[in-house]
């Protein structure tokens, strides 16, 4: 497709990138809840609700984070752990390494605020590349919590230029129309 | 070769000490976290981690030397940083860099050795 895309989401999805470099100023919370609210609307399995979103933006637990994330550059500003709430699975009978529709609900979640951290400036970072353990150990979180995926979140730094090589298979490449 | 056999040799050569404790630390977290990644992530991460270390490892000893061996590292650092992401885009081409970096420390073996 060639020009700007008037479509708005589609103009979002079809723009937005990963940001690994950021600026050293720190993320208001105000702007932080708006995220969590964007992951509030995304889909989930049978409308289970089975994450909770730990928010991190003091820096020393950011430098724990990152001494235990091999996927993470240097800390962040700010981040947001999608955590599965082992209790609400426990207490639903969601059956948490066999159900999958729990990672899904990771992955819905977390596009929401991938989209709405585009829509408002805000550079992010999609990482699971970490210790659980020692992620849950630096964030301090309660055994019923286990991290799925961390969300690094800043403006992007100056020298980040947006333009990592990005690969995209074509729609042919990727579709199979079942009648044919 | 034994962590010891690393040490007796140290002893016996020009010793400019590489690593500070708290570097020791971070590195030795990334390497730990990494083992523990290791134990979920797709099976091209744990090289991709090893080389992330072994750059990270070279870009503190290119800062600690002189001469032929700050070029070495230098240079050795300056490649990985290059080459290291390439096992998102071309495996083989990753693959290749790998083996061509073993051949690479071999050959600087060599060239200390002959020194």
């Amino acid at each position: 497709m060639t020009g700007a895309d008037h479509r708005p989401v589609m103009a979002a999805i079809t723009a937005r990138r990963v940001t690994r470099r950021f600026a050293d100023d720190r993320l208001d919370r105000t702007v932080l809840a708006e995220l969590i609210k964007a992951a509030r609307w995304a889909p989930s399995a049978g409308n289970s609700r089975l994450h909770k979103f730990v928010v991190a933006d003091d820096p020393s637990d950011l430098d724990a984070v990152d001494l235990v994330s091999p996927g993470m550059e240097r800390p962040p500003p700010a981040l947001i752990a999608v955590c599965t709430d082992l209790q609400a699975c426990e207490d639903q009978g969601v059956e948490v390494d066999i159900d999958s529709t729990v990672l899904v609900d990771v992955g819905t979640a977390a596009m929401n605020i991938l989209l709405a951290a585009h829509e408002m400036g805000i550079g992010a970072c999609p990482t699971t590349s970490f210790s659980r353990s020692g992620v849950a150990a630096a964030l301090r979180l309660p055994d019923r919590l286990r991290p799925e995926m961390l969300l690094q979140l800043g403006h992007p730094a100056p020298t980040e230029t947006g333009t990592h090589r990005s690969t995209r298979l074509s729609v042919d490449d990727l579709t199979i129309w079942a009648s044919d | 070769m034994l962590p010891s056999d690393i040490h007796q040799r140290d002893t016996d050569m020009e010793d400019p000490r590489v690593l500070t404790e708290p570097e020791a630390f971070e590195l030795v977290a990334h390497l730990v976290s990494s083992a523990d990644t290791s134990l979920f992530e797709p099976r091209r991460y744990p090289p991709f981690r090893l080389l992330d270390a072994a750059g990270r490892l070279a870009t503190i000893a290119a800062d600690r030397v002189d001469g032929e061996l700050r070029t070495f590292w230098a240079e050795l650092a300056a490649d990985i940083a290059a080459n290291q992401d390439l096992m998102m885009w071309d495996p083989a081409g990753f693959e290749a860099f790998i083996r061509e970096t073993t051949v690479r420390i071999v050959d600087e073996q060599r060239r200390r050795n002959d020194r």
